[in-house]
């Protein structure tokens, strides 16, 4: 479905993405963990288009960005938009006429109100539903639970899993990695810009013992707290 | 607070680099801009004085956002945060004050004193429960920002309207019409976050056209209280081309403003769209020129987010 060769993305000289390989098929949830500034974002931003890379990205259902739904991890929100006209814009981007967003406000978000006033959960909760609305056939989710409720959380769960049985694409990166291995097909651990190993379902333990072993333990001791 | 002070400095400076020119060309520009439109100011406005010092709180005001000053009381003593902001706000007033000192204006300029000073203790809030409904939510974005944004100025346009049909100055009534279509172009001034372009399945050619048509479509709805009372009070034939030519020369502006915004996209700032803003109002022709080259920039610029 997707099938990545060789991209890399650097800014200035800092070569942020090292040729990634990588090929993804239709409903499969698709994991990526890594340490902040690993390259998971910059590797979402690439895929989705938002920035120059070199390296080519090919889609089986021709224009990827087309059927392509972004949460990004910090939602960009427009001041005094309220969430149903932030949802109508949504629509409109995809030429949806007579979409009722009221009826598929399935967080209970108060729509009526601008969407500035929203707190960090519930603007992620408005951008996932702005995507959803849409349709689309491959969904990246960023951080989809970071700053969201314990029922947020919950019927997020539930939607990737629905997502896949509709046989739709999802690549999620999380840094709660109980949700992650509960939710995945398959975990990328994404390391320094590179692809280190990808995971199944039955390694996701030696997974989780290779990341903390890399990195808990030492951080801690350079603290020198007293 | 020294280096508070530095690093603002620092941030305008990288503002005039993103904006396209040089620090110390921006600062002398600014410098014979601000000295141009105060003795414009002076000599057009009634008791200009107070306006004046209206005008100079109004920039203050901007400095006294509730999230930048609770940021700034984490940041600092209490102390420390008052130093810092009432030299911030002496700063910025400190131009106006010379000014008004050279036009011999003594108390004008101890009232704007002391109101700067003042002015740190009052803190404004940015995040408005109220939600101005608009006749634009079919398809939402710039004029439903840029209609709550300038809310009272458009009321004000609609006033000097209003005034105009009571004391029969129709003049001022086509004056207010420009006015609004001015401030309509304001709405496009600033460029969206990459994300709300991507998410649009559109061509660059279909995206701009749509966008222009909207804009078209909803600046005349804005326009329409202004002008259709102006002929319905005044049925001239010379009243009414003379309203066509503002509504079309409105339609022009949006359509520059736009295809400049998207020119340059996704800059924030944009020297080729208030250039091309300026040339062409103060030399028409030059619009045969100036529309295929932002709209084949825009094209271009649009290309990689939307292909």
């Amino acid at each position: 479905m997707i099938e990545i060769k060789n991209l890399k993305k650097s800014f200035g000289e800092n070569l942020i993405l090292k040729g990634v390989n990588l090929s993804f098929s239709e409903g499969n949830i698709i994991g990526f963990v890594g340490s902040n500034g690993s390259g998971k974002t910059t590797l979402f931003n690439c895929i989705s288009g938002l920035e120059k890379h070199e390296g080519t990205i090919t889609y089986s259902g021709g224009k990827l960005k087309n059927d392509l739904g972004f949460l990004q991890t910090e939602p960009y929100i427009l001041n005094k938009i309220t969430g149903n006209e932030y949802l109508q814009l949504f629509c409109n981007s995809r030429n949806l006429d007579n979409t009722d967003v009221d009826s598929q406000n399935i967080f209970d978000l108060p729509l009526n109100k601008f969407v500035e006033t929203y707190s960090t959960g519930m603007r992620k909760k408005l951008t996932l539903t702005g995507i959803l609305i849409q349709k689309n056939k491959v969904y990246i989710l960023d951080e989809p639970f970071n700053g969201v409720d314990m029922n947020g959380n919950l019927i997020i769960r539930e939607i990737i899993f629905k997502l896949k049985e509709l046989n739709r694409l999802v690549l999620v990166s999380s840094h709660i990695f109980s949700t992650l291995t509960d939710i995945c097909d398959l975990i990328y651990h994404v390391n320094n810009g590179e692809i280190i190993k990808g995971y199944t379902k039955m390694n996701f333990i030696e997974l989780e013992s290779e990341m903390s072993n890399s990195s808990v333990i030492n951080s801690v001791s350079k603290l020198n707290l007293l | 607070m020294k280096y508070f002070l530095k690093l603002q400095l620092t941030l305008i400076n990288r503002e005039l680099v993103d904006f396209g020119i040089k620090p110390i060309l921006g600062y002398l520009i600014s410098v014979f801009a601000f000295i141009f439109f105060s003795h414009l100011f002076f000599q057009k406005v009634l008791y200009p004085e107070y306006f004046y010092i209206f005008f100079s709180l109004s920039i203050l005001l901007y400095l006294n956002e509730k999230r930048r000053n609770d940021f700034l009381k984490l940041l600092y003593k209490n102390n420390e945060y008052f130093k810092i902001r009432v030299v911030e706000n002496l700063i910025i007033s400190l131009p106006f004050e010379i000014f008004l000192l050279y036009k011999h204006q003594i108390l004008s300029v101890f009232l704007l004193f002391i109101s700067s000073i003042l002015l740190v203790f009052y803190i404004t809030r940015n995040k408005l429960s109220f939600v101005l409904p608009t006749p634009f939510n079919k398809k939402p974005f710039e004029f439903n920002i840029g209609f709550r944004s300038q809310f009272l100025m458009i009321i004000f346009c609609y006033t000097i309207t209003f005034i105009s049909i009571n004391v029969k100055n129709f003049n001022l009534g086509l004056f207010s019409l420009f006015l609004l279509h001015f401030i309509i172009t304001i709405f496009y001034y600033k460029s969206e976050e990459k994300y709300f372009v991507w998410i649009f399945n559109q061509s660059p050619k279909k995206f701009l056209i749509e966008k222009i048509r909207t804009s078209i479509m909803y600046s005349l709805i804005l326009s329409s209280p202004i002008s259709i009372s102006l002929i319905i009070f005044n049925p001239e034939l010379q009243l009414f081309l003379t309203i066509l030519g503002i509504q079309f020369l409105g339609v022009v502006l949006i359509i520059i403003s736009i295809l400049g915004k998207y020119s340059n996209f996704p800059s924030s700032s944009n020297p080729v769209q208030m250039f091309s803003i300026i040339f062409s109002i103060s030399f028409p022709p030059i619009l045969i020129l100036v529309i295929p080259f932002l709209y084949m920039k825009s094209i271009k610029k649009l290309k990689y987010i939307l292909e």
